[in-house]
């Protein structure tokens, strides 16, 4: 027993850095990939590094139309469809937080409504397809800006409650009793103390429409395409451009890598919808 | 420092403030009010043709036309629907037991064993970063590691002498092979929750427990599994609703294929909606998932509330 204890933390450290270079591999391979010239991509034995960088991946990626209006496309929409979100579910948040006695009480409602982010997106798509169809919304910027919001308002408003609920409300009171206004006191008590878990919502709103596929596989098509969109689309008479797909990997992993770095506790809270701080 | 707070549930604040106005329903209304327009009015709508039969582009149903309970009777009968339940009760099952099970011993593993503090958030930050990109993109990136000819999959059996593997060539193998896939990428959610778990647990347990002279193994055993069950079982469920609606990978991976042999029913319910364009049928498809993530759901709710206050 005694020597098992012993070697346990080994074991576990063991594990971890397996795991660990389990977990990096893809990483690394990713943007090997987008430094080998095509021909050594599907080589035996595998290429393990790139003898010579060549970048022309990369400069494809910043040259070639198709790709940088993709990306524009995507920023366009992840960012209108953020503020959208942000907006109305801190306003929700807000309400679900202060007034839950009145009007959510149990914390039924706005969970609720969280729940309407559970459905496939397919579920939702599929009426949305003929709606948007009508309304001259298919294909357009503005379209998907809707649609992203049916999984980014729920998750905003209930993380915006979220951390409402970590501000004392005896703070508002205070305010009240020196004689603030309602939005007085939420502009200069709230705002600033809420200030860090609005940037969260608005960072993870971000990522998760930056990220989204199957909503812009049926909607758009000619005028807007999301750059997840054309990534299955870089064939070549049966030949997957690896290289291309890759260093546009690489280019569409900045941001959420960057955003996870930069505001970890945060983005680790809203991943777990609160329930984990670390 | 690390707390997890029941968040999820309740956090009783009183209704004390005494603005007895209209403000909590205008600063909600308009919340309520898009997701009906969004995701409610759709799916209400997409129920009541589930009941009909639509295919636009064809001859014969060009509009609606009620069947009643037709399309979900074509649905029960069709062999490659149950196929497709049965590929999703695997992938989901094995999925989730996988992922939850990789990520608890990950998380404890972290807090028990890594001293220093910039080596546990490096390893969190790593296990977690691919949870931050396009599963799309994940998916590609692991079709290029599993290619059947020259992938680096293949390439590292051959170098031990191993043959080669059509990683995502047939049924079981790919669906495992799209799971692996899966497991890197969303390992980091079951960590992320353990982990956080694991740190708010007081120490005073686990100091009695080795005065009584408890083994560590007697002590996962009793202490830490026990008071982390339900935490476990939270993340095992976020992880199963996502099954639902598990899409991207498959799509990129192998687009249900060989043949039909590794489709989801998502999959499927995407097929039957935009290629035949059958609409009814597709309606009644995503009505009987989305019935599915709604006890999905419900379970979650309750399990959440039970985590209150751990």
């Amino acid at each position: 027993m005694a020597t098992g204890n012993r070697a346990l933390p080994t074991v576990g450290k063991a594990f971890l850095a397996l795991y660990a270079v389990f977990a990096a591999f893809p990483l690394y391979w990713t943007l090997n990939t987008a430094l080998k010239p095509l021909e050594l991509i599907n080589t035996f034995p595998p290429t393990l590094y790139p003898e010579v960088l060549n970048l022309s991946a990369f400069q494809w990626v910043f040259s070639n139309s198709r790709a940088v209006s993709s990306i524009i496309d995507s920023l366009i929409i992840a960012s209108g469809t953020t503020i959208l979100s942000v907006i109305l579910g801190a306003m929700a948040g807000y309400a679900f937080s202060r007034h839950a006695n009145r009007i959510d009480p149990g914390g039924n409602v706005s969970f609720w409504l969280l729940s309407t982010r559970m459905f496939p997106p397919i579920a939702v798509v599929l009426p949305m397809f003929f709606i948007f169809g009508w309304l001259n919304l298919q294909d357009t910027h503005l379209g998907l800006i809707l649609l992203y919001l049916t999984f980014n308002l729920p998750l905003a408003t209930w993380l915006m409650r979220d951390f409402f609920n970590k501000i004392p409300v005896s703070y508002e009171e205070a305010a009240y009793v020196d004689g603030y206004s309602q939005l007085q006191t939420f502009r200069k008590v709230v705002f600033p103390l809420v200030r860090p878990g609005l940037i969260a919502t608005t960072m993870l709103s971000w990522v998760f429409a930056w990220n989204e596929f199957i909503f812009a596989l049926i909607i758009t098509g000619d005028n807007v395409s999301p750059y997840p969109t054309i990534i299955p689309t870089l064939i070549l008479s049966n030949q997957i451009l690896w290289d291309q797909i890759m260093a546009m990997a690489v280019v569409v992993a900045i941001p959420p890598t960057l955003i996870l770095i930069a505001f970890r506790k945060h983005i680790i809270e809203g991943m777990t919808l609160g329930m984990a701080e670390v | 420092m690390s707390t997890i707070r029941g968040t999820l549930a309740q956090f009783p604040i009183p209704d004390r403030l005494e603005d007895r106005n209209l403000a909590p329903y205008l600063l909600v209304g308009p919340a309520i009010a898009t997701v009906f327009l969004v995701t409610i009015g759709p799916m209400l709508w997409s129920l009541w043709l589930s009941f009909n039969r639509w295919k636009p582009g064809s001859l014969a149903y060009q509009t609606p036309e009620f069947t009643g309970v037709g399309n979900y009777a074509w649905l029960f009968t069709t062999q490659r629907f149950i196929d497709s339940v049965i590929n999703f009760v695997y992938y989901g099952g094995f999925g989730v037991l996988l992922q939850v099970t990789l990520g608890t011993f990950l998380a404890l593993a972290l807090y028990n064993y890594v001293e220093s503090r910039a080596v546990r958030i490096g390893l969190i930050t790593l296990f977690t970063v691919p949870m931050m990109y396009a599963p799309l993109v994940a998916g590609r990136m692991w079709q290029l590691l599993l290619l059947p000819g020259g992938g680096v999959a293949n390439g590292i059996l051959g170098m031990v002498g191993l043959p080669s593997v059509n990683w995502l060539g047939s049924r079981w193998l790919g669906l495992t092979s799209i799971m692996i896939a899966d497991t890197w990428q969303w390992v980091g959610l079951p960590l992320l929750i353990v982990y956080g778990g694991r740190a708010s647990l007081s120490d005073s347990l686990y100091e009695a427990a080795r005065v009584d002279g408890a083994s560590r193994w007697m002590m996962f055993r009793r202490i830490t599994l026990p008071q982390l069950r339900n935490l476990i079982v939270v993340a095992a469920i976020l992880r199963f609703m996502d099954a639902y609606k598990f899409f991207d990978k498959l799509f990129i991976m192998t687009r249900g294929g060989p043949g039909s042999a590794t489709e989801l029913p998502t999959f499927f319910t995407y097929l039957v909606g935009f290629q035949d364009f059958n609409i009814g049928r597709a309606a009644a498809l995503t009505w009987v998932l989305g019935l599915g993530s709604i006890l999905t759901m419900l379970l979650f709710w309750r399990y959440v509330q039970t985590v209150e206050g751990v």
